[in-house]
């Protein structure tokens, strides 16, 4: 029993990264109906930026707040701008294509310029240490990230659920025309929605940072798998089925991980694809209400 | 049929097939090293991107799994086609004896590649097909690294991560073109009979496809299990081209080339798989030195691995902002549009 | 009394792409007026509607709010003149509760409290709403949907409501109900630009009306004239070619 909650509390970290890496990814989702692979280099492009400003010049460590933020966010802007506005409303297997195309192309320019190889990042002197309760033990890094998350998951709620923005936003997810006739101005939202989503996932890739000690130019492959599958899992443009799906995400691979048998250990990554597939044949609509008709 | 009209059908065909005949014997004496490769992976490009424009293009389900497909395909043709030397021997894989001994031609080889890789698609593509649209396409993605890590994951049978090699280099034109030429005539056949025509009504409309009485489920197999086939097979004719199998072969910037193609070339159209496939053959095959590094003017450019890919996904971005259809659209290459396009070209 | 028309479509000519659906329309609002827009279905009604509110494409013409020349205003932008719409079908957004569905309505206002007191208004013009009022709207019946829709196009505190096809499917005493209530709004001083099949209804409640077959008007008038007028009939039903 105990192993078993050392293991829930260890992956904490990882699923609260996928929260709200998540949580992010589902609001672009629910917005304009788009699977933005794209989403996975915003995040890389937050955790370069934090890394050049923590790592290569020492600066401090709020520094590297506002500089993974920025990255992300101007990022996420720029491929908007270039590969989803121009084909907005085209049919969504172009946009599909679009943010594959845009996609791959920052990851490989992104490899070519900078390398694929690991790049430590800085720890902060203020995140060591590790506290004990019963027979259990929590890296104080862990604790931080869990709390930080929990605070923006609230906040974002509050935003989604009870602000004006939030309820426009998830008018236009339903039904754009009708909220535009309503004097919503969709296309300011949608910015702001995007703005919103790459600052996410600036955070969670700061946090990834820390959490993991090192970063690489392709690691946002991995994450907007993750992050997609908690999307749909937690029902397409549900802010909280997001949150929600990427701690099941991230607990529940930890969990499958430890359980495994240690020659099968190579089929770690099919863990969510598994989760993925029960979901489909059980509940394709997602756990909790979706945004989208 | 008057037996007259029969016989102009027997010889129409007959002169048909004896051209291609002739013409690809002229090829095989001629083409070699650059120029033969080239036509090879333009024939099995044409192969996949055909296969792909029926789930994708016909009957709306944008699959982007085919790599997945195409290693299911690849690894089934490989333990019937590796010389058992190398199974028993070398490798000691744990596969049944009959596989273990095997090392049949190439005929039966990819029939097995073929119908292993229809089956793999079918079946995974099944609980697949309650997702909607951009869902479905974007967890078909999983199917590639699903089957990879699989692969790479049962070292006894597939020898992992190292891989197989000493294929028999059983690929060759006719067999590459033999085998597209069969793909376009059946499909171009397909697409005026009724099964092509429901594959498109489902297409365009689901529901009214079958309110017309069309059984949807058993459609899509048929599309699916169609297309996994020939991918399959263009999976198997690329193992025994290259020479070297391994789980991630058939990787995303192959899957990408392959949805390039049809969009690019046209969704739907056979003839523009067919240009799409030659477009994107040429502009990968002549910026493959880059990605392996090339002297320019004395002076040594190092390889910039991924940059082909690159420079793909902004073609594709362009093609899609200026003309969304594709080169030929929906329809097949015809006198109406040859005479289009050289009216604008005298316009100028 | 302002003698400036409060909408006024010149000319209109609009449809979907390269198909023209509405031709050479024109049609006036005055201030705190009910003007019906009638005829058959497929004529261009909605599409009219759809045009004032910058949803379709418009070859030719003028539209004009107040005098001011709004024809390339984008829609959020009519909507923020206070124009609201009621569209066919209701669309609300079946996602949001209730209550998030009139909030959404009140988009616009500035003020907390005069969202709360159009709330309140809608409130009790339709009881049930309060009562449903954190029920996702999806599972809202069709009569408390159509309410529903009414209320969050009053939510703007609009100058000017657009409805189209209020009473379609609704029960007889709800359709009662949804003639009442616009009277009272209009009482109140919103103008009223309405498409009803329900031609009955409608010009009782008017009082200007327009008759449109296949795409442009073919007979307007005072509402009580247009009651009587046998013509009215035969245009409805097709029997005299216009």
């Amino acid at each position: 029993m105990n192993y078993f909650l050392q293991q829930v509390i260890n992956a904490l970290g990882w699923g609260s990264i996928l929260a709200i890496l998540a949580a992010g990814y589902t609001m672009t989702f629910g917005i304009i109906g788009l699977v933005n692979f794209a989403h996975g280099e915003v995040f890389m492009a937050g955790a370069f930026a934090a890394y050049f400003i923590l790592t290569v010049f020492e600066l401090p460590f709020w520094l590297g707040v506002i500089a993974c933020l920025a990255g992300s966010v101007i990022i996420g802007l720029i491929i908007e701008r270039i590969a989803f506005k121009p084909v907005r409303g085209a049919g969504l297997i172009t946009l599909f294509i679009t943010s594959l195309g845009a996609s791959i192309a920052v990851r490989n320019s992104t490899v070519i310029a900078f390398s694929d190889r690991l790049r430590s990042f800085v720890f902060p002197e203020f995140l060591k240490g590790i506290y004990q309760f019963g027979g259990l033990m929590i890296q104080k890094k862990v604790l931080v990230i869990f709390l930080v998350t929990v605070a923006i998951c609230a906040v974002l709620l509050y935003l989604v659920k009870k602000t004006k923005v939030g309820i426009a936003m998830r008018s236009i997810s339903y039904n754009s025309r009708m909220a535009e006739s309503l004097g919503i101005n969709s296309e300011k939202i949608i910015i702001i929605t995007f703005i919103i989503s790459s600052a996410l996932a600036g955070i969670a890739a700061l946090l990834w940072g820390v959490l993991f000690g090192s970063i690489q130019a392709s690691m946002g492959a991995l994450a907007v798998v993750n992050a997609f599958i908690a999307c749909v899992v937690g029902g397409v443009g549900n802010v909280f089925g997001a949150m929600v799906s990427g701690y099941i995400l991230g607990v529940g691979g930890a969990l499958f991980i430890a359980f495994l048998p240690p020659d099968l250990v190579g089929l770690r990554p099919l863990f969510v694809w598994i989760v993925f597939f029960i979901l489909l044949i059980l509940k394709p609509s997602g756990l909790f209400r979706a945004n989208i008709r | 049929m008057k037996p007259a009209r029969k016989t102009t059908a027997i010889i129409k065909y007959s002169v048909g097939i004896g051209l291609i005949v002739l013409i690809l014997f002229l090829l095989d004496k001629t083409l070699s090293g650059f120029w033969l490769m080239l036509f090879l992976l333009f024939g099995i490009n044409t192969i996949l991107a055909i296969s792909l424009n029926i789930t994708n293009a016909w009957i709306g389900f944008f699959s982007v799994g085919h790599g997945g497909i195409m290693l299911a395909g690849a690894y089934a043709a490989a333990f019937f086609s590796l010389p058992p030397s190398l199974k028993i021997g070398i490798l000691d894989l744990h596969l049944p004896s009959f596989m273990l001994n095997a090392q049949f031609p190439f005929l039966p080889v990819l029939i097995i590649g073929g119908i292993v890789g229809a089956v793999f698609g079918v079946v995974l593509v099944l609980p697949a097909l309650r997702l909607r649209g951009m869902y479905f396409c974007a967890g078909t993605l999983g199917f590639n690294i699903i089957m990879a890590v699989i692969a790479e994951n049962l070292p006894n049978i597939t020898n992992g991560a190292m891989g197989l090699r000493q294929f028999p280099a059983y690929t060759n034109i006719w067999w590459v073109w033999g085998i597209a030429i069969l793909l376009i005539y059946i499909t171009w056949r397909l697409k005026r009979s009724y099964i092509g025509r429901a594959f498109i009504a489902i297409g365009k409309d689901q529901d009214l496809a079958e309110h017309m009485g069309i059984n949807l489920l058993k459609y899509k197999i048929y599309a699916f299990a169609y297309s996994a086939f020939f991918t399959a097979i263009g999976g198997v004719l690329w193992v025994h081209l290259i020479l070297n199998l391994f789980p991630h072969a058939f990787g995303l910037a192959l899957v990408f080339e392959v949805v390039a193609m049809i969009v690019i070339g046209g969704m739907g159209s056979i003839s523009g798989s067919m240009i799409g496939a030659i477009i994107i053959t040429c502009f990968t095959e002549i910026l493959s030195p880059i990605e392996e590094g090339f002297s320019l003017f004395g002076f040594y450019v190092p390889p910039i691995l991924g940059l082909t890919t690159v420079l793909l996904g902004v073609l594709l971005i362009i093609v899609l902002i200026r003309k969304r259809e594709g080169i030929i659209g929906e329809g097949e290459i015809s006198f109406g549009f040859l005479k289009k396009l050289l009216r604008t070209e005298q316009n100028k | 009394m302002s003698t400036v028309p409060l909408l006024e479509l010149k000319g209109v000519v609009a449809g979907y792409g390269k198909m023209d659906v509405i031709n050479d329309i024109s049609i006036r609002v005055n201030q705190g007026e009910v003007v019906t827009l009638l005829g058959s279905n497929g004529v261009g009604k909605s599409t009219t509607l759809r045009t004032i509110l910058a949803q379709t494409d418009l070859k030719k013409g003028e539209i004009k709010y107040n005098g001011e020349n709004v024809t390339n205003f984008p829609t959020y932008r009519i909507a923020a003149l206070g124009i609201s719409y009621c569209p066919e079908g209701r669309e609300i957004f079946s996602n949001l509760t209730t209550k998030e569905n009139l909030q959404a309505g009140a988009y616009l206002l500035k003020s907390r409290e005069e969202l709360e007191k159009n709330l309140d208004r809608v409130y009790s013009l339709f009881p049930i709403l309060k009562e449903r009022s954190n029920q996702i709207a999806e599972s809202l019946s069709g009569g408390e949907q159509e309410m529903l829709a009414i209320g969050r196009s009053l939510m703007s505190s609009p100058n000017l409501m657009l409805l189209d096809e209020p009473s379609l499917g609704l029960a007889p005493q709800l359709v009662e109900l949804i003639g009442t209530t616009l009277r009272e709004i209009n009482k109140a001083g919103v103008s009223i630009l309405l498409i009803e099949q329900n031609a009955k209804l409608a010009l009782e409640i008017s009082n200007y009306g327009y008759l449109m077959r296949k795409g442009t008007i073919v007979l307007e008038g005072k509402a009580k004239d247009l009651v009587t007028d046998e013509r009215v009939k035969e245009i409805y039903l097709g029997i005299v070619k216009v």
